[in-house]
């Protein structure tokens, strides 16, 4: 089942972008958390490193199946994902104010982030077994929709509303790969446009300041304008060539909020100035491209939704973040894939970017 | 190889609707990029500085504040260590039972404590919580600190009033800088003002600060986002102030104060060669170190409430009618006019008649023809009716404006300047002529005149010292704490009275009959071994509208003048006494003369029954006196 001839095809540039972000990432997160002395037993940097090795690891794995076997397996991931959410609801640990991760033994998981390859796997799925030769519309999207629903309620009652919103975009960007009825999109947008006030209306105010406060991701008495000044600070003051890689003094005396975490990129901004960030910003921006040129090339329509799933995973996730950390968006708590510190979160982006080498491998038929 | 694409599965519609994504997303990254060259080239060096004022915290670290020494070197104003409680909530275990504690220690209620805490910005800044804690509670505070953690004292200096209320309204007070005062100081200098420091807000300490001041140092720390201190950036060193000597006389100044008593009013004492204030008393008064660590609102407003007005300095902003004392004036203005001469003789009725109206003598007997030194003696009024009306008004007001009356002496510039009326005045301000028979009252010091005292000061030392109107002053030196002279004050000639010296003669003369001869109105005052000379006044006193004229049925107790100086061969010394509402004559305050002048002059106080040495008196004012009529 290995191609030999795999090596040959393999898409250098996605796979160099990737490893270029993991290392700015890694690098920022030791230089976000240099200041932090002694009480954590483990560095970031170097749990994170360990969540590289595992990731290369799955990365290796998911590349030596076709994809079209593996998707066998995306009932039974998203029936585990949702196992993991439902047990995280009721169990989980609860970190600055969010009940997301389940400790196992040393590893601290998160399923939400699980829950999003399994649901590109499984909607993939669907939408192959399903497909059409007229364009679907509404009725055709009920199953998908609950399918995408019910996760996203669990991971928005977190609460964790930024991932909620990923998995939504995600259905709702595969079931326009799938050729969804412009039309259709268009009442969908609408209808879903209208049922925000609606539903805001009928809520509590208890409930409405609930909701207002899942936008602000710490119970900071300074409140999200706090954390937006202070990373558009940061961004700022890195000016031209920035302060250097451990010079930024917003991430190192603690002004910068959740550094390594959602405001990753602020560090990496603050420390290399305007010359590093648009350099990372291009990176990412072809590594965006590589993957939607992945989905573009497949070989047949599941490998062309399960890459569009992951690209639009990928674009979404770091456009929020990156337009969050300067200012440009509220504060959702999208973390940067790939660069952010967070081990279930690298797992699954390593993962699904097996899963797009392995779509690139394969992307052409031989017979016989 | 095969390496052209069969695509037989991928529909057509694929691949535009990639195209989509990816135009979106390419507009998104451009959008994000231009937001980047935004925050970080355009705006780098405003965000920069954003970062920089975020992580440098200046403390600024308080000069010593000058101190005010009186003339033999006495410290009147100095600084006292003063301890202020803080608590960082961040280093106490039980937050509940430290602040129960300190509540009970402090006897401040526990709720006003929590309040205090809660309202700090993050659990590692310290908190105040009180000011100026007690010496006992201090002692009970470091004995005890183990059991308090998170509990510190700090030091500040405090300004102390050595003497209380002694020359509060000379001396001055601190208070909290105004927003209006920090924007000019801060334009104006680089001495780190600062908000809620106490700076210089009334007298000696608001017209010194500048060198009572000293300059300020300065700790820059590097904090990180809770406040806490990581790094020692720079520090700037402190400057301390300069000390104000005065002329003041402690001896004397505390000597007048208790003579004043509980009487509203003032003395002043001056020497009258070069204009030195050795003492300046203004009753009542309030105590300045009340305003040291900010005045509370209620006692604030108690003291601008209080009916008395003690915040009112009366030596420089009270303004009186100067009655009799006034007498000086006009027989000055006499003299040199040539309305009279010395020994010219006019009679002392009872009565004088001017127009319809009869004016009064203080004394119901007449007291027969009598010469100017006598007038003066027994403070004949009318005497000085008949002068004033051969003078007229403005030749009186030409000479009291001569003895430094009407106009502010330039001593501070938030005194007063009194009113010499002229027919111009009146015409001016009422619209009307003035009336001879107006003129008549003048002569006595009625009338709309209005002095300070310390007009009536310098007035008195210009008679005592050949006609000299100095400038009051009494900052002598301002030395720096290294020794060096940074000020010395040179005796200021504002003007010279208009006056001869013969004029001047014969009303000394006059002035030592009020003190030493038989009828003088001050006697009391008498000295045998000095030889004091002084007038008396005592100002009936009605209350006028704002044009001058009376308001019918306001009837108000007598103000009390005693102007004097000594000796009266070589006058070092002039002393002025005035009393509010007092309602007794002048005459009464001779003796608080003569205790001060006693004093000064280091002369022993007599037995209090002996005989007055008469045969001294005579023996001083010999030569110097004509025979009494």
């Amino acid at each position: 089942m290995a191609d030999r001839r795999s090596l040959g095809n393999l898409d250098w540039t996605l796979l160099i972008t990737t490893l270029a972000l993991i290392g700015a990432g890694i690098l920022s997160i030791y230089s976000a958390s240099r200041g932090v002395s002694g009480s954590l037993d483990t560095p970031f940097f170097v749990k994170q490193l360990w969540w590289l090795f595992f990731g290369v690891i799955a990365a290796t794995v998911v590349l030596l199946f076709d994809y079209r076997t593996l998707i066998r397996l995306a009932y039974p991931c998203y029936a585990l994902s949702l196992l993991g959410l439902i047990y995280v609801l009721f169990l989980g640990r609860v970190i600055s104010g969010a009940q997301r991760w389940i400790i196992i033994g040393p590893l601290t998981l998160q399923p939400s982030e699980f829950m999003k390859i399994s649901l590109i796997l499984t909607l993939a799925n669907y939408f192959e077994q399903h497909e059409k030769t007229r364009p679907w519309n509404l009725r055709d999207l009920f199953i998908p929709a609950v399918l995408t629903v019910f996760p996203a309620l669990l991971i928005a009652k977190e609460p964790d509303l930024g991932t909620a919103l990923v998995i939504l975009i995600i259905f709702a960007t595969m079931a326009f790969i799938a050729g969804m009825n412009p039309k259709s999109i268009l009442l969908l947008a609408i209808v879903g446009l209208g049922l925000i006030p609606l539903g805001w209306s009928h809520l509590m105010d208890y409930q409405r300041s609930r909701i207002l406060t899942l936008f602000n991701p710490e119970l900071d008495p300074l409140g999200t304008g706090y954390h937006l000044l202070q990373s558009k600070i940061a961004v700022g003051s890195g000016g031209l060539w920035g302060k250097g890689l451990w010079g930024g003094t917003q991430s190192r005396l603690n002004f910068l909020p959740e550094k390594h975490t959602d405001f990753i990129f602020s560090v990496f901004s603050e420390n290399m100035g305007f010359l590093g960030s648009s350099l990372l910003l291009i990176l990412y921006f072809i590594f965006l491209m590589r993957t939607i040129d992945v989905a573009y090339r497949a070989r047949d329509s599941l490998g062309a939704l399960l890459a569009g799933g992951i690209a639009c995973m990928f674009t979404f996730s770091a456009a929020v973040n990156v337009a969050m950390t300067v200012g440009l968006a509220p504060v959702v708590g999208i973390p940067l894939p790939l660069i952010s510190y967070g081990g279930s979160a690298l797992l699954a982006s390593l993962t699904a970017i097996g899963l797009l080498i392995n779509v690139h491998q394969r992307r052409f038929k031989f017979s016989g | 190889m095969v390496k052209s694409r069969i695509n037989s599965d991928s529909p057509e519609r694929f691949q535009s609707r990639f195209f989509f994504l990816v135009l979106l997303t390419s507009t998104v990254f451009f959008i994000l990029l231009i937001r980047l060259w935004y925050l970080q080239v355009i705006n780098g060096s405003y965000f920069r500085a954003l970062a920089e004022e975020n992580r440098f915290r200046e403390f600024i670290i308080k000069s010593p504040r000058g101190k005010i020494l009186d003339r033999n070197g006495q410290i009147l104003v100095d600084s006292r260590p003063s301890f202020n409680l803080y608590l960082r909530p961040e280093d106490v275990p039980d937050l509940d039972e430290t602040l129960d504690t300190l509540s009970h220690l402090l006897d401040i209620p526990l709720e006003k404590l929590k309040e205090k805490v809660k309202q700090s910005p993050s659990s590692y800044r310290s908190v105040l919580l009180k000011r100026d804690v007690s010496r006992d509670s201090v002692a009970y505070i470091e004995e005890h600190l183990l059991d308090l953690p998170g509990v510190t004292l700090d030091v500040e200096a405090l300004r102390n009033y050595r003497y209380g209320s002694m020359a509060a309204h000379l001396l001055g007070y601190l208070g909290e800088i105004t927003d209006r005062q920090l924007q000019q100081l801060r334009n104006r200098s680089n001495n780190h003002y600062f908000l809620g420091e106490f700076i210089g807000q009334y007298g000696l300490e608001k017209a010194y600060e500048e060198y009572l001041r000293g300059i300020h140092g300065a700790r820059q720390v590097e904090v990180d986002a809770l406040g806490r201190e990581l790094a020692l950036v720079s520090t700037k060193e402190t400057y301390p102030g300069s000390d104000l000597q005065l002329t003041l006389d402690l001896d004397i100044q505390r000597l007048a104060e208790s003579l004043l008593g509980d009487r509203t009013g003032s003395i002043i004492v001056m020497d009258p060669r070069d204009g030195a204030i050795l003492a300046l008393v203004t009753k009542p008064s309030y105590n300045p170190n009340q305003f040291a660590s900010g005045i509370q609102g209620e006692k604030w407003l108690a003291l601008l409430k209080d009916p008395k007005k003690p915040l009112h300095s009366r030596a420089l902003q009270g303004q009186y009618p100067p009655a009799s004392v006034f007498k000086i004036i006009v027989a000055a203005a006499a003299l040199e006019e040539g309305v009279i001469t010395p020994n010219t003789l006019l009679g002392c009725p009872a009565f004088y008649y001017f127009g319809n109206r009869a004016y009064r003598n203080w004394k119901k007997e007449n007291q027969g023809p009598q010469n100017l030194t006598r007038a003066l003696a027994t403070s004949c009024d009318t005497y000085f009716y008949q002068v004033a009306v051969r003078l007229g008004v403005d030749k009186i007001g030409y000479y009291a404006k001569g003895f430094g009356m009407g106009k502010p002496t330039g001593f501070d510039p938030m005194e007063k300047g009194g009113l010499v009326p002229t027919t111009e005045w009146k015409r001016r301000v009422r619209g009307e002529p003035w009336y001879p028979g107006e003129t008549v009252s003048l002569g006595i010091g009625q009338g709309p005149y209005l002095v300070t005292p310390l007009q009536q000061a310098i007035m008195i030392s210009a008679i005592a010292n050949g006609g000299k109107i100095y400038k009051p002053y009494v900052v002598r030196k301002i030395v720096t704490p290294e020794g060096k002279v940074v000020y010395e004050h040179k005796p200021e000639l504002v003007s010279q009275a208009p006056v001869k010296p013969e004029t001047l003669d014969a009303i000394r003369k006059g002035l030592w009959a009020v003190v030493n001869e038989s009828g003088g109105t001050g006697g009391r005052a008498r000295i045998a071994e000095l030889g004091v000379a002084g007038k008396t006044g005592t100002a009936q006193v009605v209350r006028l509208d704002r044009a001058g004229n009376r308001v019918p049925g306001s009837n108000y107790r007598d103000h009390s003048w005693f102007v004097s100086y000594a000796p009266f061969n070589d006058p070092q010394l002039a002393v002025v006494i005035f009393a509010e509402n007092s309602g007794v004559g002048g005459s009464t305050f001779g003796p608080v003369a003569k205790e001060i002048f006693l004093q000064y002059f280091h002369i022993p106080k007599p037995a209090p029954h002996a005989p007055p040495n008469l045969q001294a008196i005579h023996t001083v004012a010999s030569g110097k006196q004509n025979g009494e009529n």
